[in-house]
C-alpha cells in the first residue's frame, strides 16, 4: 500500500512539476482504470474505456476468442451462469512511459494487470442486454514462483479492502488425494455483501493436488516449479445472478 | 483589369481552400476514416494502439502525438515531426523515417527493424529495448540518445552523428559505424562482434567489456576510448591510434 501511495506521489509529482521544467519527453495519462473501476448493473457504454486486449473469458483461465472490446460481448457464448465472460488487461501506457523514463516505482506500481500487486486474470460478465453483471479475478499462474507461492494470499488484501469483519468464511477439509503444502493448508470459501449490496464470493486454495508432491518419488530429489496449488478467486456480483461453481473439488 | 481581378479572387479562394482540405482531411484520419494524413497538423493526437500500416504520413506533425502499441509496419513518415512523441512498443518494421524528428521521442521496446532512418534526428530519444536490427541509419543525428540494451544487429550507422549516446549493452554485432562520430558515447559491455568501424570517431568513448572481436578499427580515432576489458581478438587496428587509447581503468568515471 505504501508502495502504491509512493508511486502515484511520485506520478503526480512528476506530471504537475512537467510544464515548468519544461519536460522534453512526452507525459503519460496520471491514472487508469482498473478491476475496481468496472460499474456492475450499468451498461457497456458507462465502462472504462481504456482497457486492453480484450477476449472472451474461460472462467478465469487463458483468453479466447479475440474481440474488439466491450460492445462485442456477445460473440462470447453464454456460461452456465447466463452472462458472457469478456477478458481484458490493464492499459500499460503509464508502465511503458515510466519505463522509458527510469522511473521504477511508476514502473513497478502500473505493472501488469494486477489487484494489491498480485498478477490477476480479470473479466467482466455481461447479460444478454449487455448490462455488466458480474467482475471476476483469479490469480494468474504465468509469473514468478515466489508470487505464485503467495497467490492465495490475495484473498486477505481483498477481505481487507471490504473489511475484515464483513466476511462469513468456512474453512472446508482436505479432499481425497490432497496434501499440505509443507506444514500450510488452505482451502477457504468466503462470502460477504458490499456497502452498495453486490454479492462477494471468495476462494483462497493452498494445498497439493493428486499427483502433485515437493519431493519427485522417483529421484527423491526437491521437484522445481512449484507442483502446488496457490489460488485465489474472486466475484463480486449482482445478488441477482445465480453463479454457478464449476470448483471440481 | 477584370480578368486579373478574377484571378486574384481564384488565387485567395484557392489559397483559403488548400488549409482546409488539410483540416478536413486530418478530421477524417482522426475519426479513422482514413489511414493517409500527409502534411497533416496532428500534434499531440492520441493514436494509441491504431493500425496504421502502410499509412502515408509523410511530413506530418505528429509532435508530442501518443502512439503508443501502434503498428506503423511500412508506413512512410518521411519527414515526419516525431519530436516528443510516445511510440512505446510500436511496431515500425520496414517503415520509412527518412528525414523524421524524433528528438525526445519514446521508443521503449519498439520494434524498428528494417526501417529506414537515413538523415533522422533521434537526439535525447529513449529506445531502451528497441530493436533497430537492419535498419538504415546513415547519417542519423543520435546525440544524447539513450538506448540501453537495444538491438542493431547488422544495422548501417554510417556517417552517423553518436555523441554521449548510450549504448550500454546493445548488441550491435555486424553494425555499420563507418565515419560515426561516437564522441564521448556509451558502449559498455556492448557486444560489436565483427563491425565496421572504419575510421569512427570515439574520443572518450566507454567501451569497456565490449566485444570488438572481429572488428574493423582501421583509422579509428581512440583518443581517450576507454577500453578495460574490451575483447579485440581478431580485429583490425590498422591505423588506429590504439596507444591513445585508456586500456586500464585509470579514468574518472564520466
Amino acid at each position: 500500500m505504501m508502495q502504491r501511495i509512493l508511486s502515484a506521489l511520485i506520478l503526480t509529482a512528476l506530471l504537475v512539476s512537467a510544464p515548468s521544467t519544461a519536460w522534453a519527453q512526452a507525459t503519460a495519462p496520471a491514472e487508469r482504470s482498473d478491476f475496481w473501476s468496472l460499474k456492475i448493473g450499468s451498461p457497456v457504454s458507462a465502462q472504462p474505456t481504456d482497457f486492453q486486449e480484450f477476449a472472451c473469458g474461460t472462467d478465469g483461465g487463458p483468453p479466447s476468442t479475440p474481440i474488439k472490446g466491450f460492445a462485442a460481448f456477445a460473440t462470447c457464448p453464454k456460461d452456465a451462469s447466463g452472462l458472457h465472460e469478456v477478458q481484458f488487461r490493464y492499459d500499460d501506457e503509464i508502465e511503458f512511459w515510466a519505463l522509458a523514463m527510469q522511473i521504477e516505482p511508476v514502473a513497478d506500481r502500473f505493472a501488469g494487470t494486477n489487484i494489491g500487486e498480485f498478477p490477476v486474470i480479470i473479466s467482466a460478465l455481461f447479460d444478454d442486454d449487455g448490462i455488466l453483471r458480474a467482475a471476476r479475478a483469479v490469480t494468474d499462474d504465468r509469473t514468478t514462483l515466489r508470487n505464485r507461492r503467495s497467490a492465495y494470499t490475495l484473498a486477505l488484501y481483498i477481505k481487507g479492502r471490504f473489511g475484515s469483519d464483513r466476511w462469513t468464511c468456512k474453512d472446508l477439509p482436505l479432499a481425497d488425494g490432497r496434501t499440505p503444502v509443507g506444514t500450510r493448508f488452505v482451502k477457504q470459501d468466503c462470502t460477504a455483501r458490499s456497502d452498495d449490496g453486490l454479492a462477494l464470493e471468495l476462494k483462497a486454495r493452498l494445498l497439493h493436488r493428486r499427483g502433485q508432491t515437493a519431493i519427485d518419488p522417483h529421484t527423491n530429489q526437491v521437484r522445481k516449479g512449484g507442483q502446488y496449488e496457490s489460488t485465489a478467486r474472486f466475484e463480486m456480483f449482482d445478488p441477482a445472478v445465480k453463479m454457478v461453481d464449476n470448483e471440481q473439488d | 483589369m477584370s480578368r486579373t481581378k478574377g484571378l486574384l479572387v481564384f488565387a485567395v479562394l484557392a489559397a483559403l481552400a488548400v488549409p482546409a482540405a488539410a483540416e478536413d482531411n486530418a478530421a477524417a484520419f482522426l475519426a479513422g476514416t482514413t489511414n493517409d494524413c500527409p502534411g497533416c497538423d496532428l500534434h499531440g493526437a492520441r493514436l494509441k494502439g491504431r493500425d496504421l500500416s502502410n499509412a502515408n504520413l509523410e511530413g506530418a506533425n505528429l509532435s508530442e502525438a501518443v502512439l503508443h502499441r501502434a503498428v506503423l509496419t511500412r508506413a512512410n513518415l518521411k519527414g515526419a515531426n516525431l519530436s516528443s512523441s510516445n511510440l512505446n512498443v510500436t511496431d515500425l518494421r520496414f517503415a520509412d523515417l527518412s528525414g523524421a524528428n524524433l528528438t525526445n521521442a519514446l521508443l521503449y521496446q519498439s520494434n524498428l527493424a528494417a526501417a529506414t532512418l537515413e538523415g533522422a534526428t533521434l537526439s535525447q530519444a529513449r529506445s531502451q529495448h528497441a530493436d533497430f536490427s537492419r535498419a538504415r541509419m546513415g547519417k542519423v543525428t543520435w546525440v544524447g540518445g539513450l538506448s540501453d540494451e537495444a538491438s542493431l544487429v547488422g544495422t548501417d550507422l554510417s556517417d552517423a552523428n553518436l555523441t554521449e549516446t548510450r549504448l550500454f549493452r546493445a548488441d550491435m554485432r555486424k553494425a555499420i559505424l563507418a565515419g560515426a562520430d561516437a564522441t564521448r558515447s556509451v558502449l559498455y559491455e556492448a557486444r560489436l562482434n565483427d563491425a565496421d568501424l572504419t575510421g569512427i570517431v570515439a574520443k572518450d568513448a566507454d567501451f569497456r567489456y565490449s566485444r570488438l572481436n572481429g572488428a574493423k578499427l582501421t583509422n579509428a580515432d581512440l583518443t581517450g576510448t576507454r577500453l578495460l576489458q574490451a575483447w579485440l581478438t581478431g580485429a583490425d587496428l590498422t591505423g588506429a591510434n590504439i596507444e591513445a587509447a585508456h586500456v586500464k581503468d585509470d579514468v574518472p568515471p564520466q
